[in-house]
């Protein structure tokens, strides 16, 4: 069937009344998440996986699960632009002249930029991504174990180099990853690893409890380290005036272009297993100054400062949705619980999935059509609730997440013992957050770490134990080289002072406080 | 590359403080690496270290986590010899002025954590006694208590129906198994 005969039957499959209901529930509790300061998409995906146990449909979970993700992104460029806190990194960018735009009384405006940016990159990502998921899925039907092997390590290497401040802290995050992945009986031989002699370890730890540690309990403890500091202060809304969409002419004259430039920069970046959205949200902010004509307002509520890095945050998300349909491969935190799911409903994303499960494939990417137009009804008409949301007392906010956390693992487990593991874990990522060490990596290490073991020794297997495999594969040799780069790139300016002996460029392995 | 150096620029960089602390997170780091490689090393003697077996990974990991601890630990020592003792003044009003997520200011407050670890752990052994919903409720307001709430009544508000609205959703319709305890709801 053609690419547009599926995707009418993803709609089809879509647009029946339950399907829809868990479209509608998806987004906005997902806009409600990414409202609430301190919680992500990652934790409420790992929350919710043991109420959709008892769902037979994993079609219906996926579609709520979809529009979590992005009403997540729609909901937390909300709390950048009003409260100035961005909730993860890739809304950073949004709120450097979102939160200006506010401060200046033009904060409908900035939302309304954002939602309907969100909207065209969102539409337009979708596009692509119908489009192009095929074709990379018929590719990777080619790939082998050596090459796995090696996609993995690229996606972990790249994620880990390009996100957060220094390359150490995020190797020894990524690292700390591997290790909680070691931990069990391995898959293939049955041998214990890392179990230190605990019976509730040979089960391994299981994903959901490293996201409910590392998101929830570690994100509280750290709000709670420094309750005094935080902003309580959120910027009122001015009353809505007569222009469409609360955008004057002007704003859209000026909104236009970045739209379509941070979609352009934006799904590129998600596709290729390049860490999410932080960078491309970045690059689009510096594009987006660099370019305008309106420089001066830049730093002072530049609209264009809004458009172009919601658009791209947006467009990396339909991005990130193609290796890890196609591949397999998940390159950002929420990406890794959504392949953590697919493999509770004993579904293995990859080439086969469009083979084995066409329904959901299409249906998950046709919800992402409806998702967005359901999200720019929600996020323009009903922004005063969200900014009600807001205004939840932190105590009981984050009195509730604690509960909520606990109940997510009691419910996955129903062991005290894991319940405690996940609390251990938070406490872990309560101290990762004090010492700045980035939180994504762990996730990535955890879930690519095990699958990259088994593709290593399958692919050993496959080569009657030479290691030379790795390097004879030109697929595999140009992967791992591609990761070497990955590794080296951002460090590169540094690294060319330091050849050429210029003082002061001090060279300290990645290292930048 | 510009570009990416901006990404760093965009959030204000945490001025050098309190090394001291950093070293001994390097050292936890390393004596980490020591159990890590201890493990794998006598498990890898025991079994037998094939480079197609299930004994080649922890070794690995653990030989790199070594390695970037030792870098780390290394790093902060040579860090604190830079800058001196006299950091702990100064780049704090900027740290807190900026609202970002920068790392443990001197001065920030640990009380609160650790109080709210003792009241999740407390939760957590008294959860299948007490059952779900009064541990809950009980918990619920305590640690609004300590994360400075002063409105005990409204909190009780929230929290009692919150705590007795999910065990009836989770045990009543999706049917997933929570501890009743002494209720016998």
């Amino acid at each position: 069937m053609s690419v547009v005969g599926d995707l009418l039957q993803g709609f089809a499959t879509v647009l029946s009344p339950q399907n829809l209901l868990f479209a509608a529930i998806g987004v906005t509790v997902g806009t409600f998440v990414g409202v609430l300061p301190g919680i992500g998409p990652a934790l409420t995906i790992a929350l919710l996986l043991p109420v959709t146990f008892s769902l037979d449909d994993p079609v219906g979970a996926f579609i709520m699960f979809a529009g979590i993700y992005y009403g997540a992104m729609y909901g937390g460029s909300t709390t950048s632009i009003l409260l100035n806190t961005p909730g993860e990194s890739a809304s950073v960018a949004t709120s450097i002249e979102g939160y200006q735009m506010a401060l200046r009384g033009r904060a409908r405006a900035a939302l309304a930029t954002a939602a309907i940016g969100s909207f065209v990159a969102g539409t337009i990502s979708t596009v692509l991504l119908t489009f192009v998921a095929r074709p990379v899925a018929s590719v990777a039907v080619t790939f082998r174990a050596s090459d796995y092997f090696a996609l993995a390590i690229l996606a972990m290497i790249t994620v880990t180099a390009l996100v957060g401040r220094s390359l150490l802290r995020g190797l020894l995050s990524l690292f700390f990853g591997l290790f909680l992945g070691l931990v069990g009986l391995d898959t293939l031989t049955g041998q214990a690893r890392y179990t230190f002699g605990l019976p509730e370890l040979l089960d391994g730890v299981d994903i959901v409890l490293v996201i409910v540690g590392l998101f929830a309990i570690g994100e509280t403890l750290h709000i709670a380290s420094r309750l005094r500091q935080l902003p309580e202060h959120i910027t009122p809304l001015e009353p809505a005036r007569g222009h469409v969409g609360w955008l004057s002419r002007r704003d859209w004259a000026r909104s236009w272009r970045p739209w379509l430039r941070g979609t352009a920069i934006g799904f590129p970046f998600g596709a290729l297993p390049a860490g999410g959205a932080e960078i491309p949200t970045f690059l689009s902010y510096t594009y987006e100054k660099r370019r305008s004509k309106h420089a001066a307002e830049f730093g002072k509520g530049a609209i264009e400062g809004v458009a172009g890095p919601e658009a791209a945050n947006n467009a990396s998300f339909s991005g990130v949705l193609v290796p890890l349909l196609t591949l397999g491969i998940p390159t950002s935190a929420t990406a890794a619980v959504m392949l953590a799911a697919f493999q509770i409903f004993n579904l293995q994303p990859g080439p086969q999935l469009f083979e084995k499960s066409p329904d959901l494939v299409w249906a998950l990417i046709a919800s992402l059509y409806i998702g967005n137009v359901l999200l720019l009804a929600l996020n323009l008409e009903l922004i005063r609730i969200w900014v009600k949301v807001l205004q939840i007392p932190r105590p009981v906010l984050y009195a509730g997440i604690l509960v909520f956390a606990t109940l997510g693992v009691y419910a996955v487990s129903g062991s005290v013992v894991e319940v405690l593991l996940a609390y251990g874990i938070g406490v872990v990522g309560f101290f990762m957050r004090q010492f700045d060490f980035p939180i994504a990596p762990v996730v990535l290490g955890v879930i690519l770490g095990p699958m990259m073991e088994v593709q290593f020794r399958r692919a050993l297997l496959l080569a009657d134990g030479d290691l030379t495999t790795f390097l004879t594969r030109p697929l595999t040799a140009a992967l791992l080289g591609l990761a070497v780069v990955a590794m080296l790139l951002p460090h590169l300016p540094r690294l060319v002072a330091r050849l050429r002996g210029r003082s002061g460029a001090r060279l300290a392995f990645g290292e930048d406080d | 590359m510009a570009i990416l150096e901006r990404q760093d620029g965009a959030a204000p960089r945490a001025a050098p403080r309190a090394p001291f602390v950093r070293v001994v997170v390097g050292c936890v780091l390393v004596a980490a690496a020591v159990v890590m490689l201890r493990e794998a090393v006598v498990a890898a003697n025991e079994f037998g270290l094939d480079v197609g077996g299930p004994r080649l990974a922890p070794i690995v990991v653990a030989s790199g986590w070594a390695v970037l601890a030792l870098a780390y630990l290394a790093h902060q020592i040579h860090a604190r010899h830079r800058i001196g003792l006299d950091v702990n003044g100064g780049s704090q009003s900027l740290d807190h002025a900026e609202g970002v997520e920068e790392d443990a200011a001197p001065g920030a407050d640990w009380r609160t954590p650790v109080a709210l670890v003792a009241a999740l752990v407390v939760y957590a052994l008294v959860l299948e006694t007490v059952g779900f919903a009064l541990a809950t409720a009980a918990f619920f307001i305590s640690a609004a208590r300590i994360l400075g709430s002063t409105r005990l009544v409204r909190d009780a508000v929230v929290g009692v129906p919150l705590a007795f609205v999910v065990y009836l959703a989770f045990t009543r319709i999706l049917e997933i198994h929570l501890p009743e305890g002494v209720l016998g709801l």
